[in-house]
């Protein structure tokens, strides 16, 4: 795992630092920002400058990219751990619900909902949330960000995608440990059926479900540049987007560069954590 | 076959195989069934909301959103078809050369993909797109190459599983060649997973290019790709909100269908993937 | 279920549900004290005079001031210039300063101040042509500047007016650099700056050594809301106090809600379609005049702006001195746009428009508008949007290197006289040097306008002026579209705000809350 983290620094940069010296358009730029140097110059020179903490500074403002960057990347990290407790507690209470009363008309009706949860469009579930709470209701904002309620629409749309997964990754895990015999044991030993759930069942429902919380994580931090968009939430997707429409390259560049170190350290993490689960498990 | 039987009976499958046929038949018969031009506007006729004359209504500039929500079918499968096509022709060929030459190469390719797959879709798609520039063309060569991790991972996985099995190893005891195993015993295998794994990219591919019109990256004006129509529905939420109501509930139904036929596939087509997953 | 589980989820939700609510009922609005705008963008960049051409200007004014104010009914009004007289021979003028007006950082506002910022504004602003003609800045005493042009120039204390002209203190620009005056700006106006946080807001404080008098709010946050449902929502919702760019349809909506109240200052702004004569199939004036009869300006007029826009018949602005409609033998004609094109020999067109989302009110759907009309008389039109910063620095690449094919850009007169839109189209104003984004050449049209510049004969000016637009009618250089509303929604408790007709707003200073 640690030849990736070498790895993906190199990737879009260097593929974006490639495609620059087609696309600018005006001299004084190409020469101000250096561009005309050989690629692997401009490659080492930027590397050097990320190991010093330089992102560069962005062509729109001319200011240090880092800060503004930073400052970004905290209201999307915001956004988006708000968006991971929404969907765990959505979808993990759904999940287990179903897994325990299988084959109800909750379970039904929850699993439905899960798969809806998957399939709407980003956007689409956070214009529907907009047009309801904040149109037709008029309960909360459609956009911006500064308090408490401006990030609850956002948590939701995010959420919602991820609360499908979880849903069905919690109700398939606690399904197979519900049958499995120390269950059983438990259950005949008369323990209430609570102590069953959350102690002994849930535990070992969680592996699967770190795994896949990892994965959503990424998957979060996509749909964060959509959420971001449609609820004009100053974060990095938004950054992104915003820069790519000013052909802000090295902003850009820093942007892609941020997400892929998010993506590498949480990758990190759930393996991490995988190994310390898994023993924990296995002793029980 | 048995299988199709099965199938069949499978209610999710049944609903999902609907949605797609509907979708699929929306999309080749397009320029019969759509009752206006898709792009031809009418702008006295803005925004009026569902009438006889118009089913889902008119947009900003008078265009029958009908039409447009149809048209957008045929994108959206087109769109389906050349970004799986591209996935597979990258995916599977890297996928399988690993597995069955297993070492170094296959680890260094794993890393890769590994990584990769941890990236969420739609920034890869970004990537690409920074590099190439706006438009739905380059919009599916981004999601394709953007699903190119995911056919290797999964043909690898199959590939492997093939490898372990015994007549593999009597054939290539008996001296029949590398190519020849693969290629007669290995890959048909993989057909099973691979059709449930690409309906359901397929779904994921449709909703990627939504994402991307959305953000103006994908298909442009005035194409009438389902994200991008939804993208200039925005501002008009309060006032005409049926122009993002209807492409929407669209883009959900036939992901939604597709999700419940790729399901119900790999119920029956591939238990062991099923379980596993 | 189980009574324990029940009673588990009945906990569950119960606890979720007192979260909701009191993450709904939130937080206590903003104090009385401080103005909350929505705008529809964001300021790129916190230096007037790098940063032209936006209604952001209006923000970026409360901390730099210009040298005179234009009134809603089109009167100059002295500001930071207290004085101005041209010389007999006309080609001199004398501005005299304000006295005691002092910079935020304490340093004296005088004549040297001002030519320090009639040059930093030559230097970098995109604006630069409208002092084209002046050849010298000369300091003739503390408070008096002598300003020489080529030849008489009788508009040039309007074009003064031109709210990008503006002051910053030398003493800062010069300690922070000039590249990074936008960190820290110094200026004269009534607000100090506090921070620029791009993409969430911009946020100044009272100077309450304003030399117009101690402003009496305290704040102003300017947020920019691209979305406008969004930007409306935060208006009715009260987390704003006064909104910009409200679609027209939506005027009559607001307008009825008791708390609000809707403005409609008359705005000097016109939008054209500019066409870069320089590129085929553009060359051709044919074609350019093929494109106009395509579109159907009173449509989009009726539709799109629900009849609050005018459309143009000549460069505009409709109102404005010296314009005149009868050039325009044009209106919507598909069919004479289709043989036009025919006979121009210009099968399967393709115009690139390059187009900034947001700078103009609803100039997205205009030009998904004009797409539609293009379409019908067989032209395919793809357009390009770009964020207004990038946008400007393209247009202003000089005409070897301007990749623009056809770009919506936005006009005003800041003089009430048709000469500033007219002006435009002289072939010593292409870009770089002045705005002529067409880079059209017309000699006969030159000699007009250094006429009808230098001349003090008003009849023969008059002619001279209709002349001009007979010419650029027959021409097209560029389509000239509508001319475009100025509306403005705020909370009805806002009292002491004043527009002017370039969409912007005056000095703040006498801004409050009423109770």
């Amino acid at each position: 795992m640690f030849a990736v983290v070498r790895v993906i620094p190199g990737d879009p940069a260097r593929l974006l630092a490639g495609d620059f010296a087609t696309e600018q358009i005006v001299d004084e730029l190409r020469a101000k920002w250096r561009l005309n140097d050989p690629l692997p110059v401009q490659y080492a020179a930027y590397i050097g400058g990320l190991v010093r903490g330089d992102f560069g500074r962005s062509i729109t403002t001319s200011t240090p990219i880092l800060p503004e960057l930073t400052e970004r990347f905290l209201r999307t990290l915001e956004l988006a751990v708000a968006g991971i407790l929404v969907s765990i507690v959505i979808g993990g209470a759904a999940g287990i619900v179903s897994a325990v009363r299988r084959s109800s008309l909750i379970d039904y009706a929850a699993t439905a909902l899960a798969l809806t949860g998957i399939s709407t469009p980003i956007f689409w579930s956070g214009l529907l949330l907009i047009l309801l709470f904040s149109v037709r209701l008029e309960w909360l904002p459609a956009g911006g960000s500064g308090t408490l309620r401006h990030l609850v629409l956002p948590a939701l749309s995010l959420g919602l995608f991820g609360a499908g997964v979880l849903a069905r990754q919690t109700r398939s895990g606690m399904l197979e440990v519900l049958g499995q015999d120390f269950v059983r044991t438990a259950r005949a030993k008369g323990l209430p059926e609570r102590v069953v759930v959350v102690k002994h069942a849930l535990k070992n429902a969680l592996i699967p479900v770190v795994t896949v919380l990892g994965d959503q994580f990424g998957r979060l931090l996509g749909g964060a540049i959509l959420t971001e968009t449609v609820f004009a939430w100053p974060g990095m997707g938004r950054y992104l987007i915003e820069s790519i429409s000013q052909r802000d390259y090295p902003a850009v560049q820093g942007a892609i560069l941020v997400f892929a170190a998010v993506v590498v350290i949480i990758n990190l993490l759930v393996d991490l954590s995988y190994g310390m689960l898994d023993p924990r498990v296995r002793a029980e | 076959m048995v299988a199709l039987r099965r199938l069949a009976r499978h209610t999710g499958a049944r609903f999902g195989a609907t949605v797609a046929l509907t979708f699929a038949l929306a999309a080749l018969l397009a320029p019969w069934v759509a009752p206006y031009d898709p792009e031809a506007i009418a702008l006295g006729a803005n925004l009026q909301g569902p009438s006889g004359a118009h089913l889902f209504g008119t947009d900003s500039l008078g265009r029958d959103v009908l039409s447009r929500t149809i048209w957008g079918a045929r994108i959206s499968l087109t769109t389906g078809f050349v970004s799986v096509g591209l996935a597979m022709v990258g995916g599977v060929p890297l996928g399988a050369l690993a597995a069955w030459r297993g070492g170094w190469p296959d680890r260094l390719v794993m890393r890769a993909v590994d990584v990769l797959l941890s990236f969420p879709t739609i920034l890869l798609a970004i990537v690409v797109i920074t590099i190439f520039g706006p438009g739905l063309g380059n919009a599916m060569l981004a999601i394709g190459v953007a699903q190119v991790p995911l056919y290797a991972r999964l043909t690898r996985a199959v590939v492997l599983r093939v490898k372990a099995q015994p007549f593999v190893e009597s054939a290539r005891a008996a001296g029949a060649g590398e190519w020849r195993v693969l290629l007669r015993h290995a890959l048909p295998n993989c057909l099973p997973p691979l059709l449930v794994q690409s309906t359901l990219m397929f779904a994921t591919a449709i909703l990627s290019a939504a994402y991307l019109g959305f953000l103006g990256l994908g298909a442009q004006p005035p194409t009438p790709e389902w994200g991008t129509m939804l993208a200039k529905a925005r501002d008009f939420l309060r006032t005409a909100p049926h122009v993002s109501i209807f492409p929407g509930l669209t883009i959900m139904l036939t992901v939604l269908g597709l999700n419940l036929l790729g399901d119900g596939l790999r119920d029956v087509l591939d238990p062991q993937t099923a379980a596993g997953a | 279920m189980t009574r324990k589980a029940r009673t588990m989820m009945r906990r569950l939700v119960v606890a979720l549900a007192a979260v909701m609510v009191l993450v709904v009922v939130g937080t206590a609005p903003a104090a009385k004290d401080t103005l909350v705008i929505g705008m529809p963008t964001d300021v790129p960049i916190f230096d007037t005079h790098k940063a032209t051409g936006l209604h952001n200007g209006g923000i970026l004014n409360q901390v730099s001031e210009p040298l005179v104010r234009l009134t809603p009914d089109g009167k100059i009004v002295p500001w930071l210039v207290e004085s101005w007289a041209q010389s007999k021979d006309g080609k001199s003028w004398t501005l005299t300063t304000r006295k005691n007006v002092k910079f935020t950082d304490g340093t004296p506002f005088n004549a040297e101040a001002l030519r320090f910022n009639l040059e930093r504004f030559r230097k970098h602003s995109i604006g630069k042509a409208t002092l084209a003609m002046v050849t010298g800045i000369e300091v003739t005493g503390e408070h008096t500047l002598k300003l020489t042009t080529e030849a008489p120039f009788a508009p040039l204390i309007n074009s003064l007016g031109y709210h990008w002209i503006v002051v910053y203190s030398p003493t800062a620009v010069q300690k922070t650099g000039d590249d990074n005056v936008h960190t820290a700006p110094v200026g004269t106006g009534p607000f100090k700056f506090v921070h620029h946080k791009r993409g969430q807001e911009v946020r100044l404080e009272a100077n309450d050594q304003y030399w117009g008098g101690k402003p009496k709010l305290r704040a102003i946050v300017s947020k920019p809301y691209p979305d406008q449902s969004a930007r409306m929502l935060a208006l009715e919702s009260g987390d704003v106090d006064l909104i910009f760019h409200v679609p027209p349809q939506e005027a009559t909506r607001l307008a009825r809600n008791a708390s609000l109240l809707v403005s409609t200052p008359p705005s000097a702004r016109v939008i054209w379609l500019y066409l870069n004569t320089q590129k085929d199939p553009l060359k051709d004036k044919r074609v350019r005049q093929a494109l106009y009869y395509a579109i159907d300006r009173e449509a989009i007029v009726k539709s799109i702006f629900a009849g609050t826009a005018k459309a143009l018949h000549s460069p505009g602005p409709v109102g404005s001195y010296g314009y005149t409609d009868k050039y325009d033998h044009y209106g919507y004609n598909p069919d004479k746009a289709r043989a036009l094109l025919k006979e121009a020999g210009a099968t399967n067109v393709t115009l690139t428009v390059h187009h900034s989302p947001g700078r103009y009110l609803l100039s997205g759907q205009v030009i998904e508008a004009v797409q539609g009309f293009l379409k019908q008389a067989g032209v395919t039109m793809k357009v390009v949007d770009l964020e207004w910063g990038t946008l400007s620095q393209m247009g202003a690449q000089p005409v070897e290197k301007n990749q623009l094919q056809a770009t919506l850009f936005g006009w005003r007169s800041v003089n009430g006289d048709i000469d500033s839109a007219l002006q435009d189209f002289g072939s010593a104003f292409w870009r770089p040097k002045g705005n002529n984004l067409s880079f059209w050449k017309n000699e006969e049209f030159d000699r007009l306008l250094t006429f009808e510049q230098g001349t003090l004969d008003t009849k023969k000016r008059l002619e001279a002026l209709q002349r001009m637009q007979e010419i650029l009618m027959d021409e097209m250089p560029a389509l000239w579209l509508y001319g475009e509303p100025q509306i403005w929604a705020a909370k009805r408790t806002l009292k002491g705000v004043e527009w002017n007709p370039l969409e912007s707003i005056q000095s703040l200073h006498l801004a409050h809350f009423e109770d």
